[in-house]
């Protein structure tokens, strides 16, 4: 960590807003750490007149950082009215994050479902190549993130895939959950795999890729469970003596199914 | 423990002076005409005839209150709000208090960003233990092994016995604060400690692996009423909700995992919909990293019947 | 230490539990319970802890308003009272005092309240005066004064402990007195057993040793077939009913006809359940009765009230400790309020303004001779303001357009008024309808008593001061007095209170130095009398002639039913987290988030059957109105029975609950009425 203060916020100027999707907006934001942020961590969000919220960032560039946001909550509702040139306040970046060394140079495997394609961009523009496939699906076309990306990640030689539950006319690509783009190759042709989405879909996902073979040890989740401090100490994150905020958000399937035999009440 | 020294009324009253003359403000259990005892400044000439224990956890509340502020948007800028270090001393402060203060103190500096306010704070308290002749009403600190006499989380722990004080520190600071008093054996503390156990029963075995209990937890469940008491009553507990404060600013205040809001997501779904879940993750915590004293305190301010002593009943046990 | 600790007497409800306020730099920082309190001794429930966060919220009211349009501006004090204290007169003048209506608030203190009443009928020269107490125990005051002379809980809240059945009916005791609930858990603990009579299964309900269900509004019938049981088994107290009672035969002739069979049919409970449970009661030593809302609220509510006296006479279950029967005041202060006279008819103590010898009384004390006729209710009000009857409403710190029944009548009033006033804390949904709104102190800004539901008068002390100009309600009451002709120079609370021990002979012998040391029980004639902790010692009852009535009563079906249109019955009632209409909860951050929507509860089964799942929105429709909320499925409600709550204005059940009323005590049905319940797509 830096001399930056963990504690307190800094004050984060909207530079830019981009409605990806109803109800999806992503922030651009000044951020004096945004060169210390890793794929999968997040940022405490400071919403006017209101308390701060845990974001996973979507992106870095110089001088600023993105946050893409679902509009679910009294907080989020606010900060949805915030404009463009508007005030918020900023700390972090907080969190394990994915195990890029570990990843580099291996077959890897992305399957991200609707928002859990934010916490995972900035992992698959660092893994972009052939050794990375990418399995994308949201409940509706309107709902897919990041759509001016795909063609860039293809040249690049991602195996990118998606998928809706639901589609439109004009939709001509697959329909069904996001799990229905693993087939019988899928774990042999990957070391890897990373899963990122709602807690159904990382759980229905992390089983299915189990049960094709791949080790727990080797499939890695993000656990955004209801955190608020983002620095372990509030509680509300703790699951028997873990803390998401602190000891994840990223874990193994491994650590989760452990975290699982401990718990009181749901981990996913 | 460094050392063993053997203190007359006197010796403690000059000590406790010593204290004020460095700045820190002592203070000692008072009962007021209701017959509360409440922290109030030291004056001299009395002892505390009577004191069990506070009700309200003083000592926690002095590193880390109920409800603080945090921060506010001053224009551009964040600013923090004081986090008021004064220096103070407990004077009588009790030894399951004492122990609760060594966890809080490797739970806000010791694991992964320490807390700057409660450091802060913990720097100029103060704690001198009196270790205890009498348990409190539903206390289970000797299975707690959090009394009748603390083994950290003070500076300085006087035990009394037939001939007057005995005292030992654990910090430098305690240290030099009784270094003009006569010397005393380790052997007499050893003793005296012996002696204080004989007046404190036990019945309770604490297994800090608790084995899932459904039935049990949906027992608690049922007669759980959701006051928050045993969160707010607690000296170990730290769990704590951020919130808007007044217009511009945040605070944070200790937060009760027996609600059901502790436990929501945004969208509305939540970890631990039932209170039978709620009351197994707050004694899966309590009996794990949550580190129980067994002050009691619970099961006084309890409304229903879902605390400790409600806990130690069904399984076959009885707390004091 | 460098903090302050204030001992006070909880705001919520009747309990009455005790607290230090610790303060620090002019603020409350948190809270201490008073472990050595007869009563909470060292607990409170969730509000308690969190109480007095509303009152440093940033919405208070700082300033009097005057509107101007459909906003409000800014005013002095000095032009506020001047045109409130105008336009009274003027209206007086006009239409005469009877078209004056003021009401108190069974929040504040009994001297803020005693000071209104007397304003109202020496100054204005009017008896329309009533509170809250209309809406939620008028029933009990009535019921019982006809059938102990008392209207007030007989027992104390420290003698639960030692009872050895724990009776509840019509009372969510868990939730809304827990601290009197964690009392009956010790007596529970103790060995006591616990018996509940409710359509829903409360959280008492659901660790009960018997619990039974009955239909909502037939609670004449399964008392009467307990009397009926009792009665043909022998087990009833013949010693007492002969010694200590009147009007017996005639209440047979009734109680009779109610075999348990006849029961079973009218209210749904098995008739041998019945059975056991009536028994389980005549024989335990030390029974205690508690009811709440589930008895007052209906068109029988006096009768109901009067039913339950009859059971413990029959039994002869009361005049010593651990018995009797409790009524559990909601508000902290409405049993204050009403031993303070804010009642149509009634003048402080109880006493009525029919007797020529108490209006003398009062004649010498306050110079002025008070009205003698008996004025209309709160829950009268509204119809009469729309016949024109009533011209201006004074209202202090009650929220009547969100608590009383049938919001849109309600509002359709309130916008006919020639002139309403609202005297309170926050701008509340029925601010927005006055005229002039007048920033009022908060109850930690205050000096003053309450009294709560076992009768003993506490005292509440100021902790800080108020928000910018607000200014105490006693304070704003003698202003307006002055303004208006009628002078009153009360120095402070404690001289009020003063004058009250001289009007009112159930609290003759209190007073301020005495209250220092702890709560004093009324009655308490003089000032060596330690208090009352129990009534009718031995059977010797406070009416003339020191005999419990019976009085005959008859089951009689809710005036509106279920049926093809409206097919569920609607219950109506509060959460533990939310105080009524969320003025102040709604402005703690941990309350309102135990409970940040309006929710409605269905049995799984008709969830099932209507295609409704937890969480989605539904649309409750009545023949008043219609309010959208968000289902909950849950047990707790039989099929056939939804229960919804009025904390949210715009979703509250008062959109759908009638104003039909209980003749005797004019408090409205609010537990019983018919509604339809559609899916929101």
């Amino acid at each position: 960590m830096s001399a930056r203060d963990h504690e307190l916020p800094e004050p984060s100027r909207i530079i830019r807003i981009r409605d990806d999707a109803p109800g999806i907006r992503s922030f651009v934001l000044t951020f004096s750490g945004w060169d210390e942020v890793k794929p999968g961590q997040m940022v405490k969000l400071h919403v006017p007149e209101h308390w701060e919220i845990p974001i996973s960032v979507s992106g870095v560039d110089e001088g600023t950082i993105t946050l893409t946001i679902a509009r679910v909550g009294v907080a989020t509702t606010a900060l949805f009215k915030v404009p463009e040139g508007g005030i918020l306040g900023l700390r972090g970046p907080f969190g394990r994050p994915w195990p890029v060394q570990t990843l580099w140079g291996s077959r890897v495997l992305v399957v991200a479902g609707g928002v859990g394609l934010a916490p995972t961009r900035l992992l698959v523009h660092e893994l972009s190549g052939p050794d990375l496939t990418l399995l994308y699906g949201a409940r509706n076309p309107s709902l897919l993130l990041f759509r001016d990306e795909y063609e860039a990640l293809r040249d690049q030689g991602v195996d990118l895939r998606l998928t809706v539950d639901s589609g439109d006319e004009s939709w001509k690509g697959n329909v069904g959950v996001v799990t229905t783009l693993l087939n019988e190759d899928t774990v042999s042709s990957h070391d890897y795999a990373v899963v990122a989405g709602p807690p159904i879909m990382m759980y229905f996902t992390a089983k299915t890729l189990v049960e094709m073979g791949l080790p727990a040890d080797r499939i890695f989740v993000t656990l955004e469970n209801h955190m608020k401090c983002g620095i372990g100490l509030c509680g509300h994150c703790r699951i028997g003596d873990k803390y998401i905020c602190a000891d994840g958000p990223v874990f193994s399937l491994a650590e989760v199914l452990a975290l699982q035999e401990r718990s009181a009440g749901e981990v996913w | 423990m460094r050392g063993a020294k053997k203190l007359s009324w006197q010796d403690i009253v000059s000590a406790l002076k010593a204290l004020e003359n460095e700045g820190y403000e002592v203070l000692s259990p008072k009962k007021n005409r209701w017959g509360d005892w409440l922290p109030e400044r030291w004056i001299p000439d009395e002892a505390p005839e009577g004191f069990l224990n506070y009700y309200f956890p003083f000592l926690k509340e002095a590193v880390f209150p109920t409800e603080e502020p945090l921060f506010f948007l001053h224009g551009d800028r964040f600013l923090p709000y004081d986090p008021d270090s004064r220096k103070r001393a407990f004077f009588c402060a009790r030894p399951c208090d004492a122990t609760a203060l060594a966890y809080t103190d490797h739970f806000f500096m010791g694991r992964f960003f320490p807390d700057s306010r409660y450091r802060a704070r913990r720097r100029n308290l103060f704690v001198i233990v009196m270790a205890c002749q009498v348990p409190c009403p539903k206390s289970f600190c000797t299975a707690a092994k959090a009394g009748p006499w603390a083994r950290k989380g003070f500076d300085i722990q006087i035990y009394p016995c037939r001939e007057g004080w005995l005292a030992e520190a654990l910090t430098s600071r305690g240290a030099e604060l009784i270094s003009p008093y006569a010397d005393a054996d380790r052997d007499d503390i050893s003793r005296a400690r012996r002696e204080l156990e004989r007046g404190f029963p036990e019945e309770v075995h604490i297994s800090r692996h608790q084995v899932k209990d459904a039935e049990l937890n949906e027992w608690l469940g049922l007669r759980c009423f959701r006051c928050g008491a045993c969160v707010w009553l607690c000296p170990t507990c730290t769990c704590y909700n951020q919130s808007q404060f007044g217009k511009d600013g945040v605070k944070r205040e200790q937060d009760p995992c027996l609600f059901e809001g502790y436990h929501r997501l945004a969208g509305g779904a939540s970890l631990r919909p039932t209170q039978a879940e709620r009351m197994d993750f707050r004694y899966e915590c309590k009996f794990g990293v949550g580190a129980c004293v067994g002050c009691g305190r619970c099961s006084v301010g309890c409304i229903g019947y879902a605390a400790m002593e409600a806990y130690f009943e069904r399984k076959g046990s009885r707390t004091t | 230490m460098d903090e302050r600790r204030v001992l006070t007497t909880c705001i919520w409800c009747g309990t009455g539990c005790s607290f230090y306020l610790r303060v620090r730099d002019g603020r409350m920082i948190g809270i201490v319970p008073s472990l050595s309190h007869r009563i909470s001794r060292g607990m409170l429930c969730a509000k308690g802890w969190k109480s007095y966060e509303f009152a440093g919220h940033h919405e208070r009211l700082k300033k009097p308003l005057i509107r101007e349009g459909n906003d409000f501006r800014e005013a002095s004090w000095d032009e506020a009272l001047d045109l409130v204290s105008g336009r009274l007169l003027e209206i007086k003048r006009r239409y005469g005092p009877e078209s004056i209506q003021v009401l108190g608030s069974a929040k504040c203190p009994n001297e803020d309240n005693y000071i209104l009443q007397r304003w109202a009928r020496a100054c204005i020269g009017t008896d329309n005066i009533d509170h809250c107490a209309r809406l939620c125990h008028a029933s009990t005051v009535a019921g019982l004064a006809r059938a102990f002379g008392s209207g007030a809980m007989t027992q104390s809240i420290s003698e639960i402990e030692n009872a050895d059945l724990i009776f509840i009916t019509g009372s969510n005791t868990a939730e809304q007195h827990p601290v009197i609930a964690a009392h009956m858990m010790r007596a529970i603990n103790r060995g006591a057993r616990l018996l509940v009579i409710d359509p829903r299964k409360t959280p008492m309900a659901r660790i009960a040793d018997i619990y039974l269900s009955q239909r909502p509004g037939t609670d004449i019938a399964w008392i009467n077939a307990f009397i009926n049981v009792i009665v043909n088994e022998g087990l009833h107290d013949k010693r007492f009913i002969e010694e200590h009672t009147e009007g017996f035969s005639e209440m047979w002739e009734k109680a009779k006809n109610y075999t348990p069979e006849v029961a079973e049919r009218i209210t749904g409970i098995p008739a041998d359940r019945l059975a056991s449970a009536a028994r389980l009661y005549a024989r335990s030593e030390r029974p205690m009765i508690f009811y709440s809302m589930g008895i007052t609220q209906h068109i029988t509510g006096t009768e109901n009230v009067m039913s339950l006296a009859n059971l413990v006479m029959v039994a002869g279950k009361i005049g010593r400790p651990s018995t009797g029967l409790c009524p559990l005041r909601g508000q902290n202060n409405v049993q204050g309020s009403c031993d303070a006279g804010v009642l149509p008819g009634t003048l402080p103590g109880y006493q009525p303004n029919s007797d020529e010898e108490i209006l003398r009384k009062f004649e010498a004390l306050w110079g002025t001779r008070p009205p003698s006729w008996k004025g209309i209710t709160s829950t009268q009000g509204p119809d009469a303001i729309l016949e024109g009857k009533i011209k201006a409403l004074y209202s202090m710190g009650e929220n009547i357009f969100s608590s009383h029944p049938d919001m849109n009548h309600m509002g359709e009033a309130l916008r006919r008024l020639e002139l309403l006033v609202v005297q309170d804390i926050f701008l509340t949904e029925t601010a927005r309808f006055a005229h002039v709104v007048f920033p009022a102190t908060a109850w930690p800004e205050k000096e003053g008593t309450f009294t709560c539901t076992d009768r003993a008068v506490q005292l509440i002390r100021k902790a800080v001061d108020p928000p910018g100009e607000a200014m105490d309600d006693w304070r704003i009451i003698q202003e307006l007095s002055n303004r208006m002709g009628y002078e009153m120079d009360f120095e402070g609370p404690e001289e009020i209170f003063s004058e009250m021990t001289k009007a009112m002979p159930i609290y003759a012998g209190m007073s301020y130095e005495r209250l220092e040391e702890g709560g004093l029980q009324w009655p308490c004639p003089s000032p060596d009398h330690p208090g009352t902790p129990y009534l009718h010692k031995d059977g010797v009852f406070r009416r003339p002639g020191g005999k419990g009535k019976f009085h005959p009563t008859e089951h009689v079906e809710p005036p509106e039913l279920p049926d093809e249109e409206y097919p569920f019955y609607l219950s109506t009632g509060r959460v533990s987290f939310h105080w009524h209409t969320r003025s102040m909860t709604g402005r703690i951050g941990l309350l309102e988030r135990e409970y940040p929507v309006s929710l409605v509860d269905i049995n799984p089964e008709d969830g099932k059957r209507l295609g409704i799942r937890s969480g989605e929105r539904v649309r409750i429709t009545s023949r008043r109105g219609s309010v959208e909320c968000v289902a909950r499925l849950t047990d707790e409600v039989p099929p056939g029975l939804i229960f919804a709550t009025f904390h949210y204005a715009e979703a509250s059940a008062n959109l759908l609950t009638m104003n039909a009323l209980d003749p005797t005590a004019l408090i409205p049905a609010l537990k019983v009425s018919a509604v339809r319940v559609e899916k929101v797509s």
